[in-house]
This record gives structure tokens, C-alpha cells and sequence, in this order.
């Protein structure tokens, strides 16, 4: 069975290619709501990473990312395949435009070979929340 | 036609540098260490040098080739295999696989680098990247949408709910 190294969602993600480094950046772990109660995500990056034994790696391997929004029961499901030969897997997958109306969780859950490996939990909250973070010390306003 | 910087891969002064020919994980080692191949690295990655320049050096480099006699130019062929090592385009990799293929007792220190470094080209992990787009979902979603009057070119803005949504668009 293959064994999961890491697995995150984060807003943006750049890799390069010559050194095969991938960098992460906006983990999402909070969303808020506009103030007409909705919301469009822009872009989530789920990345993904295996290991699989030298044995096991005979057949080619389908990674799911499913996605279920706050108030749905059934996520949607977006595939991809493997290809056969290596030993190291790392699987990104790209979103956009994923529309938020209700305040929970925003569920992220990749699945290898239709078993469930890891989640990923964001919160939805409503307009107004979470608290801005207070202002840093030299733009607070005179008294 | 090679690129100078390739070119020096050829010069007796590189092969003085190289010394003596190690083992080949050794070998590549102490190949990536040297200034020259991580110049030529640099270069490949920066598009100086290119799939035309690679083919040129590789032709330039096995034209004193004779059977039963050490190749002059081995070292350079192995340093540009182990240039080559992590870059992502296609010659790169048809460069290493063409090397490591080879059964010549007169390049087997090359061969043997390039198939070393072929060995950790594959021992990274595979990246599989996809994009997607979130589908709209019918009676819940709503889109925006622009509407250009023919021949006018007035356009007016609007949103609309989704009631259906099919392979060929939503509606």
C-alpha cells in the first residue's frame, strides 16, 4: 500500500521545474463570507504526496480529490492518473471557482485507488468573521 | 555548431581539472562540484544553450572516436550528463537516455555516469498536475455573463441562475 507523505491546501503553489521544489503558499484554513452571504474561492491547490514500494509499482494509480462544500452531503470528485514506474508520486490538483453560500466546513479528502487517505478542513465563515487581526503598534490611531 | 561554453568541455584544461576518472557516483559527485558544469547548467536553464547546441557538442565530441581506444573527450560527455541531470526538457533526457544506452568499452565511464544520473532523475517523484473548474450546480449557482449587441457593440452585464448544466455549457 502506498504510504502518504504530505497532503495541503493552500491558494497558490509554484514549482520549479529545473529543481523539481514546489512552494506553498496561502494555506487555506478560513474563508469568509461576502456580505450577500456568498463567496467564490478563487483557486485552491491541493497537493499530494506518496510513497510507493518498488513492488507495487506494477499498475498505474488514480488519485481522487473530493470536494464537499458546507450544507452538501455528496462531494464532487476530480480524478487523476498515475502513471506506472516511479516510486515517488506527487499529485496537484488545481480548483477554481469553487462557490461558497453556507457557513461550516469546506471538506477536502484525497482518496488513491478509492480508499480514503487524508482531509483537509477549511471553515466557512460568516460576513464579519473571523476578527480582522489588530492593527501593528505604529498604525494604531492617536487617542 | 557547438556552444562555446560546451566547447570547453572539450579542452585539455577541463580534463586536467576532471583528473582522474572515479567511480561513477564518485565521478558525479565530483563533476557537480565543478564551476564549468554548473555554468553549463545555469545556461541550460537561463535557454542559452539549447537542443541544437547539446546535438552538436555530442557529434563534436565522438568525431575522433576510434575502436579499442579510450574516447579523449569522456569526461566532457559525462559532465554534460550530469549537467543535464535535472533538467525537464526532451533532449535532456533523450541526451542521458542515448549515453546510458550505449555498450562502448572505449565511453564506459560516460555510459556508466549517465546512468547513474538517470538513476536519480527517476528517484524524484513523479509530478502529476491537473486543473479543474468547480461545476455550477443547477437551481443553486448563478453566473455572470456579457451580452455584445451585433453590429452595435453596445454590451450590457447581468447574472442569471443556472438551471441546467451540460457538457457543452450551463443555460
Amino acid at each position: 500500500m502506498p504510504t502518504l507523505e504530505f497532503f495541503l491546501v493552500c491558494r497558490s503553489i509554484t514549482r520549479d521545474l529545473f529543481t523539481d521544489e514546489i512552494t506553498l503558499s496561502g494555506v487555506l484554513e478560513d474563508v469568509v463570507l461576502e456580505a450577500d452571504g456568498t463567496t467564490v474561492l478563487p483557486t485552491a491547490v491541493a497537493v499530494v504526496a506518496w510513497n510507493v514500494e518498488t513492488k507495487e509499482g506494477s499498475e498505474d494509480l488514480q488519485a481522487v480529490l473530493r470536494i464537499t462544500l458546507p450544507g452538501d452531503s455528496h462531494g464532487k470528485s476530480f480524478p487523476m492518473n498515475l502513471l506506472k514506474g516511479h516510486n515517488r508520486y506527487r499529485a496537484i490538483f488545481a480548483i477554481s471557482s469553487i462557490p461558497l453560500g453556507v457557513t461550516g466546513e469546506l471538506l477536502f479528502e484525497v482518496l488513491l485507488n478509492a480508499e480514503r487517505c487524508a482531509s483537509h478542513r477549511v471553515f466557512v465563515h460568516p460576513h464579519g468573521s473571523p476578527p480582522a487581526p489588530p492593527p501593528f503598534p505604529d498604525e494604531t490611531p492617536p487617542a | 555548431m557547438s556552444h562555446p561554453v560546451l566547447d570547453q568541455l572539450l579542452s585539455e584544461e577541463f580534463v586536467v581539472e576532471v583528473g582522474f576518472l572515479l567511480p561513477p557516483a564518485a565521478l558525479r559527485r565530483r563533476l557537480q562540484r565543478l564551476r564549468l558544469v554548473r555554468r553549463i547548467h545555469l545556461a541550460v536553464r537561463l535557454g542559452i544553450i539549447r537542443d541544437e547546441h547539446v546535438r552538436a557538442f555530442a557529434t563534436e565530441a565522438t568525431r575522433d572516436f576510434r575502436a579499442g581506444e579510450l574516447l579523449a573527450n569522456e569526461a566532457g560527455l559525462a559532465a554534460l550528463a550530469v549537467a543535464l541531470e535535472t533538467c525537464p526538457h526532451e533532449y535532456a533526457e533523450q541526451y542521458l537516455h542515448d549515453l546510458a544506452k550505449l555498450r562502448l568499452a572505449e565511453v564506459g565511464t560516460a555510459i556508466r555516469v549517465a546512468r547513474e544520473c538517470l538513476r536519480v532523475r527517476y528517484s524524484r517523484p513523479r509530478t502529476e498536475t491537473r486543473s479543474f473548474t468547480y461545476p455550477v450546480r443547477p437551481g443553486r449557482d448563478t453566473v455572470e455573463f456579457v451580452v455584445t449587441r451585433y453590429g452595435t457593440g453596445h454590451t450590457g452585464y447581468g447574472t442569471a441562475k443556472v438551471v441546467r448544466f451540460d457538457a457543452a455549457g450551463c443555460c
